[in-house]
């Protein structure tokens, strides 16, 4: 049972070194890296801009769907499946993070016991830590470094909050939706969301029975986009079954971006959410570091409350002054 | 642990050395609690510490726990393990001893 906090408690080594370790293989430097991203140590910013040369080559591939849909030993199954076929597989998986104590209980790793010494497999359990949209901020980046690392293809297991986990549709290759008979009727599969974002649908635990109806459902629902038709894997993944049918699914469905010119277009649309991202956080970071908390500042609250100056035109004054333009 | 604001990985049941010492260099933890109830302890809790070591993850803090006798916990400490809870041990008292050692290290 390993515990890990948020602040590091022992030393982690100088970037460059650790970067070049991690371009040689190294698990030790991909986890050491890993956190120091996650715990947004200063260092980060320069690992990231070292490790991004050397990213893009890995597929990612996004799971999402209710909790206690089977996505972890689906995964679990899938990484054999997936080893078999000699491809390096990296796993992310993010699990809640408490909002009263900020502590987290990371339970995916007991379903992805299989794998364990495997060296050709990468397992990295992540909390939300306040994150929301079923991801935690780091995720990616993450995937960024078991990608560096030399993973084939790295798996994402969002949180599973089942209906509002689009964000992973933004950031991976592929999306598969996992799903499961008996949970609900027509409508559920009708909810926004649910049958945009999936490249792939997997109805789970069919040993259950009735799965018919909602293969049915799905089948009658889902409409192809971009010229791919959404395929509906039937799975049993404690049994094993259905997994290669899936791993067949998602390596089409890679071939397809390649072959349609699809890939770079996900990729620059993704480059385009980052970019934005990043400015957002630096510049908020700008405005704490700067004047937010001077004698200015306290004076501007008091025109606030006295109803001299309005919050938007106040805010305005904190930014840096090439942006003070009205919004 | 989770209470306290620690982010706890539980790995499962019956995991051999090797296991918890690869999922504990992937996820970069600051401590590993071990227990152990099937008397195995003495092979078990050294070997964890000796792989640490040979990955070059000896700065990872090992902690025990389950049914120990009293005598041998000298020996496991001497192998290497930072404390050993044995049955009955207050939750606070835990909790402490990994945040003083989270701080301290």
């Amino acid at each position: 049972m390993p515990a890990r906090k948020g602040t590091a408690a022992r030393p982690r080594g100088p970037v460059p070194g650790l970067v070049d370790s991690l371009l040689k293989g190294d698990k030790r430097a991909a986890g050491k890296l890993i956190s120091l991203i996650e715990d947004d140590e200063p260092e980060a910013t320069e690992a990231l801009a070292r490790i991004h040369p050397h990213t893009g080559r890995a597929h990612v591939v996004g799971f999402t769907g209710p909790p206690g849909v089977g996505k972890s030993s689906l995964i679990n199954r899938l990484v054999r499946t997936l080893r078999g076929r000699a491809k390096k597989v990296g796993v992310v998986a993010v699990d809640p993070t408490s909002p009263y104590t900020g502590g987290a209980v990371l339970g995916d790793r007991i379903r992805m016991a299989d794998t364990g010494v495997d060296p050709g497999v990468f397992i990295r359990s992540m909390a939300t830590r306040g994150h929301a949209g079923g991801l935690a901020l780091a995720t990616f980046d993450a995937v960024r470094v078991l990608d560096a690392l030399g993973m084939d293809l790295v798996l994402v297991e969002t949180v599973g909050a089942g209906q509002s986990e689009v964000e992973i549709a933004t950031r991976a290759h592929s999306t598969v939706v996992v799903e499961m008979p008996m949970t609900g009727d027509a409508v559920q599969t009708m909810k926004a969301g649910i049958l945009e974002i999936g490249d792939v649908y997997v109805v789970n635990k069919v040993d259950l029975g009735n799965a018919d109806v909602l293969v049915a459902n799905l089948k009658f629902q889902l409409e192809a986009r971009d010229g791919w038709t959404p395929p509906i894997i039937r799975t049993a993944a404690i049994e094993g079954r259905g997994i290669d049918e899936l791993a067949d699914a998602l390596m089409r469905h890679a071939t397809f971006l390649d072959e349609t010119g699809l890939r770079k277009q996900r990729e620059i649309a993704r480059a385009r959410l980052e970019i934005l991202e990043n400015a957002q956080r630096l510049l908020a970071r700008q405005v704490e570091a700067g004047s937010a908390f001077g004698k200015d500042f306290e004076r501007m609250a008091e025109d606030v409350a006295s109803r001299r100056l309005d919050p938007n035109a106040a805010a305005r004054k904190l930014l840096p002054t090439s942006s003070r333009k009205p919004l | 642990m989770r209470d306290a604001g620690m982010e706890v990985i539980y790995t499962g049941l019956r995991q051999s050395p090797e296991d918890i010492v690869e999922a504990a260099i992937q996820e970069d933890v600051d401590a590993i609690g071990l227990s152990c109830l099937s008397g195995a302890h003495m092979t078990l809790f050294p070997e964890v510490v000796k792989l640490l070591k040979k990955r070059k993850s000896g700065d990872i803090l090992v902690a025990g726990g389950g049914i120990i006798p009293e005598e041998d916990i000298p020996k496991l400490k001497k192998a290497g393990i930072k404390v050993v809870f044995g049955p009955g041990t207050p939750l606070r008292e835990i909790v402490a001893f990994f945040e003083t050692a989270g701080k301290g290290a």
